[in-house]
C-alpha cells in the first residue's frame, strides 16, 4: 500500500516541483513502510465541553468525527477554543462533559502516554539538553524499544525529514525550520494512531511556512495517518485540510470540506472567516413578492427569487458576495447573467500583479472587489460593479445562519 | 576624570570589605605574644603558622561536624525544593497557590520563635542533642527558600516541554528526572550556595539543638575559643579564617555553574 503512495507522491512532487528539497527527499526515500502505522484510528468527539476552574467555557458541546487517515483542520480566531480542543484530545486537559474516542476506544480517562497519540507543539518544546537523536528517541526509549529498532526508526524519520546531518546537534544549534522538523520527527518515530499539531508553523517566516505546509501535507499522504491540525490561518486550513472544523467562541460553526466552506458557508462567521479578502456582508432587508429586492442604505439589488424561500422575505438579512465574484461593467470577463450591484467610488487600490484588489465606498458602505483588469483604476475613480447572482449568499441577520442553502 | 572617581570609589569599597579579612589573616600569622590591640593593624614581623596549627588542632573535629551537617542538609533540602518547585510550577492543583503561600510563610519565621517547640519536638522523636537532629532542623527550615528558588526557575521553563514528555510517555516523576533535573544545574548551584552558606554560618540552631561541645559545628566551637580565659588572638583569628574558608570555596566552585542560556534554543520565543 505504501509503495503505491510513494509512486503517487513522487509523481505529484515532480509534477508540481514545489521545491527541489522536497522532491529530493521524496525521490531518494528508500522505504517508509516502517513509518506507516497499522491500526485504524478514527477520532470521535461527542458533545465535548470544557469549562475551566474559573468558570470560563472554552469549548461548548463540540461533536465531530475525524475518519481514519484523514487530515482534519481546526481553525478559528485566537481564543476560539481550538487549542483547548486539541489539548483535550491529547489528554493534557480534562474533558468537562462529553466523550472522546480514539480508534473506537473511549479515552476520557486515559493518560496522554496511553492514548497512542503524538503531538507537535507550537514552540516545538524540544528537550534542550538532548541531541536531535535523543529528542526523537526519547519516547521510544521510555517505551523500552530495543536499541536497534530505535536507531532504525530515528534514521528513517530523519531521512524523510532531511535532518540526517544534524542528529548529533543540540536544539539551540538549529534554525527554526530544523527545530520544526525535529519536532515532527519526534512525533513520527512513535508511529502513533493520531498526530496532533498545535499551530506548528506559526513561528516560522512566511516562506518557510509555505514550504513546511506542503511538506506536512505530503507527509500525511505518505503516512496515511489520522492527523488533527490546529491553526488560526485560514489559508493553511484551506490548503491542508481534507476536512475543516471552523470554531468561534468555543462553538463549532461548520464542519465541511474546504470547497464547501468556501461555496456555502453555514453562517455569517464562516462566511467572513474563510476567504481573503473576506466576503462583503451588507446588512439590509429583503422585500417583494414576484420580484425580490434587497435594500440597504447603500444598495438596491434585484435578487433572483428562486434562491430565496418565502420566509426570507421582509426579513433583516446580510447579503454576502465575495470580492472575486464582482465584475467591472466595462471589462470583458463578466458572465452574461451578471446583474448590476452598485456604483463605487474607489478609495484604495492594491495591485498584486495577477489581479487587483479594489476598495470602494458606496454611501458609506465599504465594498471590496478583485479584478483581473490589466490597467488598475486609481483612487477617486468611479466604477460600475456587476455581481454574479448565483454567487450571492443570504444570512438571517438575527441568527447569522445562512438562508436558502 | 569620571573614571578616576569611579575607581577610587570602588577601591574604598574594596578596602572596606577586605580589611576584616586582612586583620584575620595578618593576626593569624603572628605569634601569640605579638598580637595586641596596638599592633592589630600591622603586618606580622615574623610569619608563623603556629596560630593556624593550633586552631586546626582545636577546631578540626568541629569542622568535620560542620561538614557532616551542611552537606546532607544542603543537598537534601535542595532536592526537596526541586521537587516542590516542579509541582508548584508544572503540576498545579486546586489549592496549590495557597499551599505555596503558606510554605513561603516559613521563610519569614525567625529562628528564635520556634526554638522551644523545636527542642521539644526533637526530644520527642529522639534526635535532640544529635547531629542528625540538627540536619533535620536545617532541612525543614530550608524547604521554603529552596522551593521558592526552584519554582521561580521552573516557571521560566515552558510547560510545553513537560507536556511533550508526558505525551512521549513519561510520568510525572520521569519527566522530572529526565527533563527537568538535567536542566536544573544553575538552580542547584544557587540553592546549594545559598543553603551551604546559611547552614554553615548558623549559630543559634547549632547551640540550641546540640549542647555537647564535641558534637557542635565549627561556628560554636569558634565562639568557645574566644570565650575562654586567656585568649590567644592569633589562634582565634586563624580559626576564623579556617571557619570561613569552606563557604568561600563553595562559592568559587559552584559559581562557575551559573550557566547562562542553558535552555536557549529549546523553544522559539
Amino acid at each position: 500500500m505504501c509503495c503505491g503512495i510513494c509512486v503517487d507522491a513522487c509523481a505529484h512532487a515532480a509534477q508540481r516541483c514545489a521545491g527541489f528539497l522536497l522532491y529530493g527527499v521524496l525521490h531518494y526515500l528508500p522505504d517508509y513502510n516502517g513509518l506507516c502505522r497499522d491500526p485504524m484510528a478514527r477520532v470521535v468527539l461527542k458533545g465535548v465541553s470544557k469549562v475551566f476552574d474559573n468558570g470560563y467555557e472554552a469549548v461548548a458541546n463540540a461533536s465531530f468525527t475525524v475518519e481514519d487517515g484523514e487530515l482534519a483542520v481546526l481553525v478559528g480566531p485566537s481564543g476560539c477554543g481550538k487549542s483547548t480542543m486539541l489539548r483535550m484530545l491529547a489528554g493534557l486537559e480534562r474533558v468537562t462533559a462529553g466523550e472522546i474516542s480514539i480508534g473506537e476506544r473511549l479515552v476520557n480517562e486515559v493518560t496522554p502516554k496511553n492514548r497512542d497519540i503524538a503531538m507537535v507543539f507550537q514552540n516545538y518544546a524540544l528537550y534542550p539538553h538532548m541531541t536531535v537523536f535523543d529528542n526523537m528517541a526519547f519516547g521510544l526509549k521510555l517505551r523500552k524499544y530495543p536499541k536497534k529498532e530505535i536507531e532504525s526508526r530515528v534514521e528513517q524519520a530523519a531521512e524523510v525529514l532531511g535532518i540526517k546531518g544534524i542528529l548529533s546537534r543540540k536544539p539551540k544549534q538549529l534554525s527554526g525550520g530544523q527545530q520544526q522538523r525535529v519536532a515532527v520527527g519526534r512525533a513520527i518515530v512513535r508511529k502513533p494512531q493520531v498526530f496532533l499539531f498545535d499551530e506548528p508553523l506559526s513561528n516560522l517566516d512566511a516562506k518557510l511556512r509555505m514550504q513546511m505546509r506542503t511538506e506536512i501535507t505530503k507527509l500525511h499522504r505518505r503516512l496515511q495517518a489520522t492527523m488533527i491540525y490546529v491553526t488560526h490561518d485560514q489559508v493553511e486550513a484551506m490548503t491542508m485540510g481534507d476536512k475543516i472544523v471552523v470554531m468561534n467562541d468555543g462553538q463549532v460553526q461548520q464542519i465541511d470540506t474546504p470547497l464547501n466552506l468556501y461555496n456555502s458557508p453555514a453562517n455569517v462567521f464562516v462566511a467572513g472567516f474563510i476567504g481573503s479578502p473576506s466576503m462583503n456582508l451588507i446588512a439590509g432587508t429583503c422585500s417583494g413578492q414576484d420580484d425580490a429586492r434587497f435594500e440597504s442604505s447603500a444598495l438596491s439589488v434585484a435578487l433572483p427569487r428562486n434562491k430565496l424561500p418565502d420566509h426570507a422575505m421582509e426579513l433583516d438579512i446580510f447579503l454576502g458576495f465575495r470580492p472575486e465574484h464582482l465584475y467591472i461593467r466595462e471589462s470583458a470577463d463578466a458572465p452574461p447573467h451578471a446583474i448590476t450591484l452598485a456604483t463605487l467610488k474607489i478609495t484604495l487600490v492594491e495591485p498584486l500583479g495577477h489581479e487587483t484588489v479594489i476598495y470602494g465606498n458606496v454611501e458609506g458602505t465599504t465594498i471590496i472587489a478583485r479584478s483581473k483588469i490589466p490597467v488598475p483604476p486609481a483612487p477617486g475613480d468611479i466604477l460600475h460593479l456587476l455581481v454574479d447572482p448565483s454567487r450571492l449568499h443570504y444570512f438571517d441577520a438575527n441568527s447569522g445562519a445562512a438562508i436558502g442553502r | 576624570m569620571r573614571r578616576i572617581l569611579l575607581w577610587s570609589l570602588l577601591l574604598c569599597a574594596l578596602l572596606f570589605y577586605v580589611l576584616p579579612i586582612y586583620v584575620m589573616v595578618a593576626n593569624g600569622l603572628k605569634s601569640a605574644d605579638t598580637v595586641s590591640l596596638s599592633t592589630m593593624w600591622k603586618l606580622p614581623v615574623t610569619v608563623g603558622l603556629g596560630g593556624f596549627g593550633e586552631a586546626w588542632r582545636m577546631l578540626s573535629p568541629n569542622l568535620l561536624n560542620s561538614f557532616a551537617m551542611v552537606i546532607p542538609a544542603a543537598v537534601i533540602s535542595s532536592i526537596i525544593g526541586a521537587l516542590n518547585g516542579y509541582v508548584f510550577s508544572k503540576w498545579r492543583f486546586r489549592g496549590s497557590e495557597v499551599l505555596f503561600a503558606l510554605l513561603l510563610f516559613g521563610f519569614f519565621i525567625p529562628y528564635q520563635a520556634i526554638l522551644l517547640p523545636l527542642v521539644r519536638f526533637l526530644q520527642w522523636i529522639g534526635l535532640y542533642g544529635t547531629l542528625p537532629g540538627l540536619v533535620l532542623t536545617h532541612i525543614v527550615y530550608g524547604i521554603s527558600v529552596t522551593t521558592l528558588l526552584f519554582r521561580n526557575f521552573y516557571v521560566a521553563i515552558p510547560r510545553a516541554i513537560v507536556e511533550a514528555a508526558t505525551v512521549d510517555g513519561a510520568g510525572m516523576l520521569q519527566a522530572f528526572w529526565r527533563i527537568m533535573l538535567p536542566l536544573s544545574l544553575p538552580a542547584f548551584a544557587v540553592t546549594l550556595i545559598f543553603q551551604f552558606t546559611n547552614i554553615w554560618n548558623d549559630f543559634l540552631f547549632g547551640i540550641t539543638v546540640v549542647p555537647n561541645p564535641q558534637a557542635q559545628p565549627v561556628t560554636i566551637a569558634l565562639n568557645n575559643l574566644s570565650g575562654s580565659f586567656s585568649v590567644d588572638w592569633n589562634v582565634v583569628m586563624a580559626g576564623a579564617v579556617l571557619a570561613a574558608l569552606p563557604t568561600a570555596m563553595v562559592y568559587l566552585g559552584l559559581g562557575r555553574l551559573f550557566v547562562r542560556g542553558l535552555i536557549a534554543g529549546a523553544v522559539k520565543a
